[in-house]
């Protein structure tokens, strides 16, 4: 029998011993086999038949996850699986140390018994410093859930007193200086404690509108109908874009649809923003590591708006990943902002992509 | 070497089946050891090599978990105390643990370098479920001790009304109502404290008639907490009712007012965590403020902390401790002296 586990320098990544001796033969890789299906996993070959899987991705665990029965492993060269090597798999228990939590297997059958009890739909989002689209985030989703079931989590302390209806829910959270690795991992945290009391729960960011083509309030409902927990992405993911040449200023009073209609199509922003079943987000919220509960939405769209205004644009701090990925220029100055976001937009308005925002849309946020 | 594993029929019992090189007599007993600690398994064999135990306190889930990256071992009880037989090695079926395994458990999955840096130090979490008084009490001491916006109220009143009793600057949020929905109560508590933990070192979970303090002064212990890194569960070493004639007998604060503390013999509750706590529901306790958190699935993960006392408010009755009575509030004065 093959065991799976972790050591104390290997958190993430895999080590996989087999029972019989194995060798180093160049080309080999790991085969993962569940009832007729067979994985190649890329390993590396450690010595003493033991091999290390990086499973950067945690395919690993997604493999294991949708499984109920047993699982072998063997040894695969030029895609053809060796019978001999083939062995049961079994876990030791630091396979699972910094993965297991108790209160997870009672959320799973509180729920299933408290179905009837779980409200329906929550929607939140998160703040810090970049406040200018929350009242529009407010305006949008109070019309698909009530104001009491919106949550904001607010971690840079600078949200303005009164900005926001008292019925929705400010959570405050101690700064954390833009780190997005923190943002995520509080996120997929909050979304857990969501779903303690609600059947779908909805994460935007605050320049976000989620909208499904039959009607987005009855698309949730009816999701929060379902028995089946996963986790949906639009199909389609649109930026909205100012043209300084030929729109005004925006109004942010007023429903943004009817001012801009540009938009280009922004496949990286298909985001996995809806969910009945746990999500772990990454960076930027545009994957989760629960690939196998995601699903698509053929209705529905999200339209992002950090772009609806070259004015408010540049009096933005720019995107914290900028800040923080290794490369990126440093913040510029307001004037060199400016004139650094006009050609950003000058550029976007060339894109060949550039399209104009279906008619139905108009008017919805 | 060993291998356990769950029938997803009986979810309250854990199976282990040894290899076919051990023969244990049918009515042998087995005990699991890691890191020197033995710990007995309630059970028997089913059927040849085949053992049953079931597993109500999740006491195989904690062994694994105190284990760690270290070997679990296997051992076959005898009539001798002293004389055990080692038989081999404990791993795990997937089944085991998929029930329970959560990546967002870990923060290493976001690279995070090292350990993770909790951006600050303690949170106080409470549970309200409907006490004006004692919530008011409750938020006027900590206040003291730590910044508003690091006091979280979970609102599980039939009101919820908290946020008609509390300054704007802690937090409140409303979850299932604890009278129609007790299990959704402690889930959303449970969760909540996960949540708390991705933003603190340390969560200190109260119920709204809970004050914790220390021999050496609260405040300092929880300034030191900060350098204390490694993931624990804290135990008060005393806990004390504080009657609510304590808060009428003189000017002095209550706290200070030693003669109407009355020790409890219950064991205290795990108070302060920087490890996920799950609490469990303890429907038969009458006592409605912390009847829900009574006891903790991580139970051998817990430390007593010396010096750590917790106080519990309870109202004055002729009978005990243990009765509620909205017909004994303190008043408004009484409150406002503590």
């Amino acid at each position: 029998m093959a065991r799976a586990f972790r050591s104390q320098d290997h958190q993430r990544a895999l080590l996989i011993t087999f029972e019989r001796p194995v060798q180093k033969t160049e080309g080999m890789v790991i085969s993962l086999i569940r009832d007729k299906t067979v994985w190649l996993l890329p390993a590396t070959f450690i010595g003493d038949s033991t091999f290390l899987i990086e499973n950067s991705q945690f395919m690993f665990e997604e493999i294991v996850s949708q499984s109920g029965n047993t699982l072998f492993l063997g040894l695969s060269k030029d895609g053809v699986l060796a019978p001999d090597s083939i062995e049961i798999l079994f876990f030791h228990n630091s396979y699972f140390a910094n993965y297991f939590d108790l209160a997870r297997n009672s959320a799973r059958k509180n729920t299933l018994q408290r179905q009837n009890l779980c409200k329906h739909v929550a929607i939140f989002t998160q703040v810090a410093d970049d406040t200018a689209l929350l009242e529009n985030w407010q305006r949008y989703y109070t019309t698909l859930v009530p104001p009491d079931s919106l949550y904001v989590l607010d971690y840079g302390d600078a949200l303005p007193e009164n900005m926001l209806s008292p019925e929705i829910n400010i959570v405050k959270i101690p700064e954390s200086h833009g780190d997005e690795r923190h943002i995520v991992h509080f996120c997929s945290k909050f979304q857990r404690f969501l779903l303690s009391m609600y059947r779908v729960v909805v994460h935007v960011d605050v320049n976000e509108c989620l909208i499904h083509a039959s009607g987005t309030k009855q698309f949730l409902q009816t999701l929060a109908t379902e028995d089946e927990r996963r986790i949906i992405r639009p199909a389609h993911a649109y930026d909205l874009l100012h043209d300084p040449t030929a729109e005004a200023e925006i109004d942010l009073s007023q429903p943004i649809s009817l001012q801009r209609c540009n938009v280009i199509p922004n496949e990286y922003n298909k985001k996995p923003a809806v969910t009945s079943a746990y999500a772990t987000w990454g960076l930027g919220f545009h994957s989760v590591l629960e690939q196998a509960a995601v699903q698509e939405e053929q209705d529905l769209y999200l339209i992002q708006l950090a772009e609806i205004d070259l004015g408010l644009a540049a009096a933005r701090p720019r995107v914290r990943t900028e800040q923080i990925l290794p490369g990126n220029e440093p913040i510029k100055s307001d004037s060199d902002t400016l004139n650094w976001r006009k050609e950003q937009y000058s550029a976007r308005l060339k894109d060949p992509r550039l399209t104009t925002m279906p008619t139905w849309m108009r008017g919805l946020f | 070497m060993a291998v356990a594993f769950r029938n997803q029929d009986q979810p309250m019992f854990v199976f282990i089946r040894l290899t076919e090189s051990y023969v244990a007599p049918s009515d042998a007993q087995l005990a699991l050891v890691t890191g020197g600690v033995r710990h007995e398994l309630v059970g028997g064999f089913i059927e040849k090599n085949l053992f049953a135990s079931r597993n109500t306190a999740f006491l195989i889930e904690n062994i694994g978990q105190t284990a760690s990256f270290s070997d679990i071992f296997v051992y076959q009880q005898t009539e001798n105390p002293e004389e055990e037989i080692f038989l081999e090695t404990l791993h795990f079926h997937h089944s085991f643990f998929m029930n329970f395994f959560d990546l967002a458990t870990s923060s290493d999955i976001y690279l995070f370098q090292g350990h993770y840096a909790r951006p600050a130090s303690v949170a106080v979490a409470a549970g309200y479920k409907g006490d004006r008084t004692l919530l008011k009490f409750w938020a006027s001491y900590y206040t003291r001790l730590l910044p508003p916006k690091h006091l979280y109220v979970l609102d599980g009143s039939d009101a919820q009304d908290a946020k008609h009793v509390l300054s704007k600057d802690i937090n409140i949020i409303c979850v299932p109502r604890f009278s129609s929905d007790q299990l959704g109560f402690i889930e959303a508590v449970n969760t909540f404290q996960r949540f708390l933990l991705a933003n603190f070192q340390w969560v200190m979970q109260t119920s709204v008639n809970e004050i914790l303090l220390h021999k050496f002064g609260i405040r300092q212990f929880l300034n030191d907490l900060q350098t204390r890194t490694a993931p624990a569960i804290l135990l008060p070493d005393r806990v004390y009712a504080l009657t609510s004639e304590a808060f009428t007998a003189s000017g002095e604060k209550p706290v200070a007012n030693l003669p109407h503390m009355v020790p409890l013999s219950a064991s205290g509750k795990p108070i302060l965590a920087s490890a996920p706590v799950t609490w469990s529901a303890d429907m038969q306790s009458t006592d409605t403020e912390h009847a829900d958190f009574a006891q903790i699935l991580e139970q051998h993960h817990i430390v007593t902390e010396a010096g750590l006392w917790l106080i519990r408010i309870v109202r004055n009755q002729p009978n005990g401790f243990s009765e509620v009575s909205s017909s004994t509030l303190f008043d408004e004065r009484e409150v406002k002296e503590a």
